[in-house]
């Protein structure tokens, strides 16, 4: 009994240290937006308390209910591609041989490149002007490519899909590559000897085992796409006339811009709540499973 | 007796390092007075890597000896922000140049010291171009004081001017002439076109093309501060750049260019005419010799109108400074010898006389241009220029966007002033 009590100790302090961290760095800061967000809390000058009159304002905010439709388009959109792409590499890389090591480096570079700066990097690159791409495709005969990628729609919104693909398939990779290598290699024999195809072994050994790994990839994904900004920010700026503006880029106008930090902070929690529901769903969807 | 020669001694003594004492005392106060005292000064760059401010700060560090200023660049998107967080915790600065957009806001706010006593008493008074002076002023009161300038003009290429069968010494008179001009050059082909402007930024086109409103006597915002994105005269300017647009007189790339190209084009010596200021000369004069170019006033629809964008920052003292006396004191000098300084670096002045006498003999024909600029320029004045003006997904850009590249002019205008109204009366 003296054991099980100690040993529960022991567990309580290892974990103090995370716990601590948890506490002034995401429960502190969360409770802190909350009260804000009762407030009309300018940048500057008085702060009043306002109750719940900034989420009434939200219900009325038709360019914020603009940018929800975007930001779900564009999270729709881009989670196929970027799970295919991740699982293709992913199905290229998991056995060790000679090239894997140079595949797996060369389709993790963009990873390590801060979004922002890969976001300026394509923002140069598709520049009708000076970018690399309009010159290829001029040289290819593509006709003159003056027309700004960025600049329409949709293309501003295809060049973000293809930035973030680019970008970020290779976290997926890995994580799909470490689940593969998880399952026990018998397992897949045992499969084939059985007779299964390469797509069925996919379909019916392999997506069972790394279930989790799945669950996690597309909480990740989705949850990632729902709060994108830098990328918007960067390449498009909300536009063209504002079509390519995503929720957390307009709770950065309000904060920022408008330094209405009151109404940013209830549209922070408003959102906050949005993707918890959505990550509870989609454990509660794989619990069922199981 | 011995006794007595002993007390004496030790009388003498006493007296002795009381006096030594004192003295030492005495010279540590006076150490203590003699040591300078630092003020904190927070700027945006101006300049390459904030170089002219900090060129100032240490002139004004060599030719003072009790006050000395510790200068802090601050990244432009970030200064309000940075100086709001820091007045809040009280941790601001002693002193900021800020741009002079902002002084209302934190005027308003209650961040700034109230120096219309320095402004009054200043003999330069009726120097302070007209511009720097109004945006200082919150009922009634200075904020701030005019510090450096800047002011938008229009720049056309000669060379592409006389390729067209234009005549290069000739500057555009009206808008009229402007896109004329656009014309001829672009029918030259090839990667030659007439004009640039960056259609995604909104700051840019405060700068170059609210001047073409101003310049037929209209405005963006009234006195108040309340939105005028509706008037005839912004109608008749939108439909210019529209026609600029739709002639195919500017390149498509100019579209999304949030303001990171801004005048470059220009340099690549492709470029018939751009808008930009006072800034954009000695690069172009140091590192494009080829180009041959000539600066004119941002015209209107007649000829003999004329307007521009008087930019630049404000000097102001944080409230709350420990150190009011020394800060005024700056103040002082930043405005009086300061601008001398300034001038000869060059950077256009905010004082009238200082630029007539210093800034444009070092180059009576561009500068002069800039000069006169500074005479009939303006600047927004409004508490909520951020939300109105700024934001690139704001009224501002978006009537901008919407009736140049959208083709609904009335549409584009009646939409932003609704969307202005809204903002002004909620931040009102």
């Amino acid at each position: 009994m003296k054991s099980t009590r100690n040993s529960s100790m022991a567990g309580v302090w290892f974990i103090l240290p995370a716990m601590i961290f948890v506490l002034v760095f995401f429960i502190i800061p969360l409770i802190a937006v909350v009260v804000m967000s009762t407030t009309n809390f300018p940048l500057l000058g008085d702060v009043t308390y306002i109750g719940f009159q900034n989420y009434t304002d939200i219900f009325s905010d038709t360019e914020f209910h603009q940018t929800i439709i975007h930001t779900l388009v564009y999270t729709f959109l881009v989670t196929p591609p970027l799970f295919i792409v991740g699982l293709g590499t992913a199905l290229l890389i998991r056995r060790t041989n000679k090239l894997s090591s140079f595949f797996r480096t060369f389709f993790f570079m963009p990873l390590v490149i801060g979004f922002g700066s890969a976001a300026f990097l394509w923002y140069w690159l598709l520049d009708p002007g000076t970018g690399y791409i309009p010159q290829l495709f001029r040289e290819i005969g593509f006709g003159r490519m003056e027309k700004p990628i960025l600049g329409y729609m949709p293309g501003a919104l295809i060049a973000v899909i293809l930035m973030v693909v680019w970008k970020f398939s290779s976290f997926q990779m890995i994580l799909l590559m470490a689940g593969m290598q998880g399952i026990d290699p018998e397992v897949l024999e045992s499969s084939e000897i059985d007779g299964a195809v390469k797509w069925k072994q996919l379909r019916y050994v392999t997506f069972p085992l790394i279930k989790r790994t799945l669950v996690m990839v597309f909480i990740l994904s989705i949850a990632g796409s729902l709060l994108a900004f830098d990328q918007f920010f960067i390449m498009t700026g909300g536009g063209p006339e504002g079509q390519t503006q995503t929720m957390v880029f307009y709770i950065w106008r309000q904060a920022f811009r408008s330094f209405n930090l009151g109404y940013a902070a209830a549209l922070s929690v408003v959102i906050s709540i949005f993707l918890l529901l959505v990550s509870l769903i989609q454990l509660r969807y794989i619990d069922e499973k199981e | 007796m011995r006794y007595t020669l002993k007390r004496k001694s030790w009388a003498t003594a006493l007296v002795a390092a009381v006096a030594v004492g004192s003295s030492c005392l005495g010279l540590m106060s006076q150490a203590a007075s003699a040591a300078p005292v630092t003020l904190t000064f927070w700027s945006r760059p101006q300049g390459e890597n904030g170089g002219i401010i900090k060129l100032m700060i240490d002139e004004f560090n060599r030719t003072h000896t009790d006050i000395q200023a510790k200068l802090t660049i601050i990244p432009q998107d970030q200064f309000v922000q940075k100086v709001a967080t820091a007045y809040r915790s009280g941790d601001a600065p002693d002193i900021t140049s800020v741009d002079l957009i902002y002084v209302p806001y934190f005027a308003k706010a209650g961040a700034f010291e109230d120096v219309t006593g320095i402004y009054n008493a200043a003999k330069y008074k009726n120097q302070w171009d007209k511009a720097h002076v109004a945006l200082s002023l919150y009922k009634n009161k200075m904020y701030s004081l005019p510090f450096t300038a800047e002011g938008s003009v229009l720049f056309w290429n000669k060379d592409l001017f006389k390729q067209a069968g234009l005549d290069p010494e000739k500057a555009p008179r009206t808008m009229a002439e402007i896109l004329s001009a656009a014309k001829k050059i672009s029918a030259l082909g090839g990667d030659i076109k007439g004009y640039y402007f960056s259609g995604a930024c909104s700051g840019c086109n405060i700068f170059t093309f609210a001047p073409y409103i101003w310049a037929q006597g209209g405005d963006v915002l009234n006195k108040d501060g309340s939105p005028n994105f509706a008037s005839k005269e912004a109608k008749v300017a939108l439909q210019f750049y529209k026609d600029l647009w739709d002639a195919g007189t500017v390149p498509e790339s100019a579209k999304n260019d949030n303001g990171a190209s801004f005048a470059a084009p220009f340099l690549t010596g492709k470029v018939g005419m751009v808008g930009a200021g006072a800034f954009f000369i000695p690069g172009l004069v140091k590192d494009h010799p080829e180009i041959h170019f000539g600066v004119t006033p941002l015209p209107g629809a007649k000829v003999g109108q004329s307007s521009s964008f008087a930019g630049g920052d404000n000097i102001a003292v944080l409230k709350g400074t420990k150190h009011p006396k020394e800060a005024r004191a700056f103040l002082s000098w930043a405005t009086d010898k300061g601008q001398e300084f300034l001038a000869k670096q060059p950077v256009l002045p905010t004082r009238l006389d200082v630029a007539q006498k210093t800034y444009v003999p070092l180059d009576p024909v561009n500068y002069k241009v800039m000069y006169d600029a500074l005479l009939v320029g303006k600047t927004p004045w409004t508490t909520s220029y951020n939300s109105l003006i700024q934001d690139n997904q704001g009224p501002w850009l978006k009537m901008f966007t919407g009736a140049i590249f959208g083709g609904d002019i009335d549409g584009a205008q009646k939409a932003a002033q609704n969307q202005a109204e809204q903002i002004y009366k909620k931040e009102k």
